[in-house]
């Protein structure tokens, strides 16, 4: 007899997405944030100023793309805590379950609620 | 000849007299050639007559062998004193399995589970009732799909190796999941609706964190964790697709 379908694809397609994300497009915005932050260091109205930066995510594109590396890169993250966690032995409990994958999905919907104040200009 | 001397020590468990395993050590004599396999037929032909360890064919293929090596899941047959030389050598039977005498273990259920995933060609509709005389068609790009996962020869130092197995029994484990792979990737078989459960299960492909040491001591590079990480593939896509098609 084998036991019901497990869940974790949802989870692991996530983690993959987030692996690709971590992998090959964070160290190009990690690169593009230095070389603004070096070409335009001043914070209060540079390249990195908050309103520039707000403006930016008036682009559903640009706004699309950055909410994509924030909520891939969460659950990538969250993910491989949990199962972490499973190789160092921690026994498995529903607790870190909801914790870390609670985590993960907190931080999408608050990425995902600041992104629409900005995009409808409600902030 | 360039003759050696290496302390070997052996993990002894008889049941009918020990409480628990202990260790017994020998020196024994080796040239560059010895194994570990030939090592110990040394200490039982000279030392311990009543030292079990399971062998056959002395040359990587019957899978028989394997036994902890300095803590390391080996074949007896395949390793080699010479690349001891310096050290002491501590053998031990395979990890996560019981131990049934001396360096023999119990592999009952590596085998189990092995039959479970039903390793064996199951024709497709069309095949069916092919005659005898007939034969099943594949092109050396078909073959080789699955060729390299087809080498084992179920000696568990995949599970031996396995922190996953180590800490839940009920894992299939990197040598049965490996072989559901094979199977379901071969274009002769019509199985894979039949195997697929047992891959989707959380204790299928589901359970490896791919920590990876299972290929590290494979000793035929069968490379079981790129199977299973294959086998997470084709259990996400079958997910995904019985999401909007369900059975």
């Amino acid at each position: 007899m084998h036991s019901p379908r497990s869940d974790e694809p949802i989870y692991w397609l996530l983690f993959g997405a987030g692996g690709m994300v971590v992998g090959i497009v964070l160290p190009s915005v990690i690169l593009v944030l230095l070389a603004a932050g070096i070409s335009s260091p001043d914070v209060a109205s540079g390249l990195l100023s908050f309103e520039h930066v707000k403006s930016m995510l008036g682009n559903w594109l640009v706004a699309l793309c950055i909410f994509g590396v924030i909520a891939l890169t969460a659950w990538h993250a969250f993910h491989r805590i949990f199962h972490t966690l499973h190789d160092l032995t921690v026994p498995p409990s529903k607790l870190f379950w909801f914790a870390l994958y609670g985590g993960a999905a907190a931080m999408t919907f608050i990425c995902l609620a600041l992104q629409f104040l900005i995009y409808c200009k409600l902030w | 000849m360039d003759q050696k001397t290496m302390k070997i020590t052996v993990v002894r468990y008889r049941p009918e007299q020990d409480d628990k395993p202990w260790e017994q050590t020998f020196d024994v004599p080796y040239i560059h050639e010895t194994s570990v396999l030939e090592a110990l037929f040394y200490i039982k032909d000279h030392f311990e007559p009543s030292l079990s360890f399971r062998w056959s064919c002395r040359m990587a293929v019957c899978g028989s062998c394997g036994m902890m090596v300095n803590g390391v899941p080996h074949l007896a047959c395949k390793t080699f004193l010479r690349d001891y030389e310096g050290k002491d050598m501590r053998i031990a039977p395979l990890d996560n399995f019981p131990i049934e005498r001396d360096l023999v273990v119990d592999i009952s259920d590596l085998i189990e589970k092995i039959e479970r995933i039903k390793p064996y060609i199951i024709p497709t509709e069309k095949n069916k009732n092919m005659p005898l005389t007939k034969a099943y068609r594949q092109t050396p790009q078909q073959m080789e799909a699955y060729r390299q996962f087809a080498q084992c020869i179920n000696c568990g130092c995949c599970y031996a190796a396995c922190p996953q197995y180590k800490i839940n029994k009920e894992f299939i484990g990197p040598a049965a999941l490996t072989l559901l792979y094979r199977y379901n990737i071969d274009n002769r078989d019509g199985g894979k609706a039949l195997r697929m459960p047992y891959l989707n299960a959380e204790e299928g492909v589901w359970s490896c964190t791919f920590v990876g040491y299972c290929s590290e001591v494979c000793p035929k590079h069968v490379d079981p964790s790129s199977a299973i990480q294959l086998g997470k593939k084709m259990s996400a896509t079958d997910y995904v697709i019985r999401m909007f098609k369900p059975e």
